[in-house]
């Protein structure tokens, strides 16, 4: 599979990152590679595999839904590059 | 008696027996570090006051006559995945350049509650991706045994400082092969728990259905105490098993008197090193004559096993590596102000753009793109029943023999540079590893011999939750070969 620059860019805007030109030929290059040697899975006979999503042998294990206190509210705030009072603050979303 | 030649287990005693203390042991190993990790690179940050000042508390402990474990006053480093309160903490990446956890990973804490003394934390591919440490943002380390060479990756710091007496053990994960490899290709031990045996929180995520935290050590016995420790359920991690965890330093010394061993057909064949496959063939002819059962096995799903790997390990990356934002912590445009960022789209896309190695962005794109609409049901689906197969395979395999056995990886340790350009060449090293990672299986590498004066590791795999016997096998074959008494000249 050959993937063009434009299906690049296309995966590029999905994964949240920008690249430069040079980068993107680059990342065409090396993800075709990589994307042409997944094709040895396309032989293998899959049909009615159930799809084991739980590594776990004891199943789901689940808890009470309860609020705790972190006590390192601070530390974690003061890690983000903008703040503003108990908020993280980040540019406007609309 | 010289550092080089201790152990766990020997400097405990040193320690009980009053013949050595805790502050001269660390002060011992600070000292190396200073001497030899210039040379090496295996640490990103040495933490030499606060690892004195726990010497001491240590001491005390020994000097009333209660060490906490075998491991108190025992100097180790933490691979840098591994999240220890209040000191930084970046995965070898620098988009967590500066961070600080507010916590510590659950096996920080077990290890540090047994009284082993961490001296820093230890370089590695940045967040797991690679298996030569070279794709570390903070620059590569190099091989004790070689200096040319690359000491495996991903947990390349931890391998390369315990072969090089910097610590007597270390903390590593394994998603694909990231324990196992490094621990081939610098003479140590490496043992790869089954996935949930011990605690993934505070771990830095990779492939979350994958990443086994576990020791390198430089013998079986120190693997299995520190292992011990390791071990046991979490409440912060859902996936860990309540199965109780076994004493398996207590009983190591069993044989292999007919064990049956499965020899792997898939793991012989045309990419292995004629030299690899030798000194390979040596060692199960080791484990014939130490009285197991040799018996030939044929798992033909671990032929497809890697590309399964890959598209799984990336669709997971893709996700995990979703939180660098530059919007919570670690690098961010926003810090930079000499870059004006118009959009919160702009934060992030320029956040990762400038935060993340190369490496990390490959895999990121292709995780992306195997979960993006019109590939998902060809790639993920695909590779999630595919990896049915693998574990049922693994999982049959063991109804006719007690462990597996094959080489670690198909060459030696390459040399720094050889691989990077080629991402295909460099994930091909771990070919025969990550089928062990998709079946959920334990599996260790111990040292089996030299080709050219550099390591090779033997491969030993068990079924589920079989450590044990894991340990067993590979201590007889350790206590009859004793590979790991040829020490680096560093």
């Amino acid at each position: 599979m050959n993937l063009t620059l434009e299906e690049i860019r296309k995966i590029a805007k999905l994964a949240r990152i920008s690249l430069n030109e040079g980068e993107e030929r680059k990342m065409a290059q090396q993800l075709s590679a990589v994307i042409d040697y997944f094709k040895k899975l396309q032989t293998v006979d899959t049909s009615g595999v159930d799809v084991h999503l739980s590594e776990g042998e004891e199943g789901n294990r689940l808890r009470e839904d309860e609020a705790r206190e972190s006590g390192n509210q601070e530390v974690i705030l003061s890690q983000a590059p903008l703040r503003e009072d108990n908020f993280i603050k980040v540019k406007s979303v609309l | 008696m010289p550092l080089q030649t201790l152990t766990i287990s020997s400097a405990h005693k040193l320690l009980l027996s009053k013949q050595l203390s805790v502050p001269e042991l660390v002060k011992q190993h600070l000292d190396r570090i200073e001497a030899v990790d210039p040379k090496i690179h295996a640490f990103l940050r040495v933490q030499k006051d606060n690892a004195l000042m726990r010497a001491q508390q240590s001491q005390k402990r020994y000097d009333a006559g209660s060490p906490r474990s075998s491991l108190d006053g025992i100097p180790m480093g933490h691979k840098d995945l591994f999240c220890v309160q209040g000191v930084e903490t970046t995965a070898g990446s620098n988009i967590l350049k500066g961070y600080v956890p507010p916590y510590s990973a659950t096996t920080a804490l077990k290890l540090e509650e047994a009284g082993a003394i961490m001296l820093g934390k230890l370089n590695q591919d940045a967040f797991g991706h690679g298996s030569s440490t070279e794709n570390s943002d903070f620059g590569p380390t190099k091989n004790p045994y070689n200096l040319s060479r690359v000491p495996g990756g991903s947990s390349g710091g931890s391998g390369a400082a315990v072969a090089a007496s910097e610590v007597l053990f270390a903390t590593g994960t394994d998603t694909g092969s990231s324990i196992r490899l490094p621990a081939a290709f610098t003479n140590t031990v490496g043992l790869k728990p089954t996935y949930g045996r011990v605690s993934r929180y505070g771990v830095i995520a990779m492939a979350s259905s994958l990443d086994c935290p576990g020791p390198i050590t430089k013998t079986v016995e120190d693997c299995a105490l520190v292992m011990e420790t390791m071990a046991g359920h979490d409440e912060h991690d859902a996936t860990s098993s309540t199965k109780p965890v076994p004493q398996y330093s207590a009983r190591l010394a069993t044989g292999v008197k007919n064990l049956k061993i499965g020899v792997l057909k898939e793991f012989f064949s045309e990419g292995l090193h004629p030299q690899i496959l030798e000194r390979t063939k040596q060692a199960l002819a080791k484990l014939e004559l130490l009285g197991a059962k040799l018996e030939e096995v044929s798992l033909p799903s671990c032929d497809y096993a890697l590309a399964v790997y890959y598209i799984l390990m990336t669709s997971e990356v893709s996700s995990n590596l979703a939180r660098y934002d530059g919007i919570k912590y670690g690098y961010s445009v926003e810090r930079q102000s000499e870059i004006k960022i118009p959009t919160l789209q702009a934060v992030y896309e320029e956040s990762r753009r400038l935060g993340f190695g190369a490496e990390a962005k490959l895999r990121i794109m292709l995780g992306t793109f195997a979960l993006s609409s019109g590939y998902y049901d060809a790639y993920y689906k695909k590779a999630l029943q595919a990896r049915e197969l693998i574990r049922q395979d693994f999982i049959r395999a063991f109804e006719r023999c007690d462990l597996i056995a094959g080489p670690v990886s198909p060459t030696p340790p390459f040399k720094i540079g050889e691989k990077t350009e080629n991402p295909l060449s460099m994930y091909l090293s771990d070919i025969y590893m990550t089928p062990i990672n998709l079946a959920g299986v334990p599996a260790m590498s111990v040292p089996c011999g030299f080709v050219d004066q550099l390591p090779v590791g033997l491969q030993l795999i068990a079924p589920h939750f079989a450590e044990e016997r894991l340990l067993q096998a590979a201590y007889a074959y350790e206590q009859a070969t004793r590979f790991y008494e040829q020490v680096p000249n560093v």
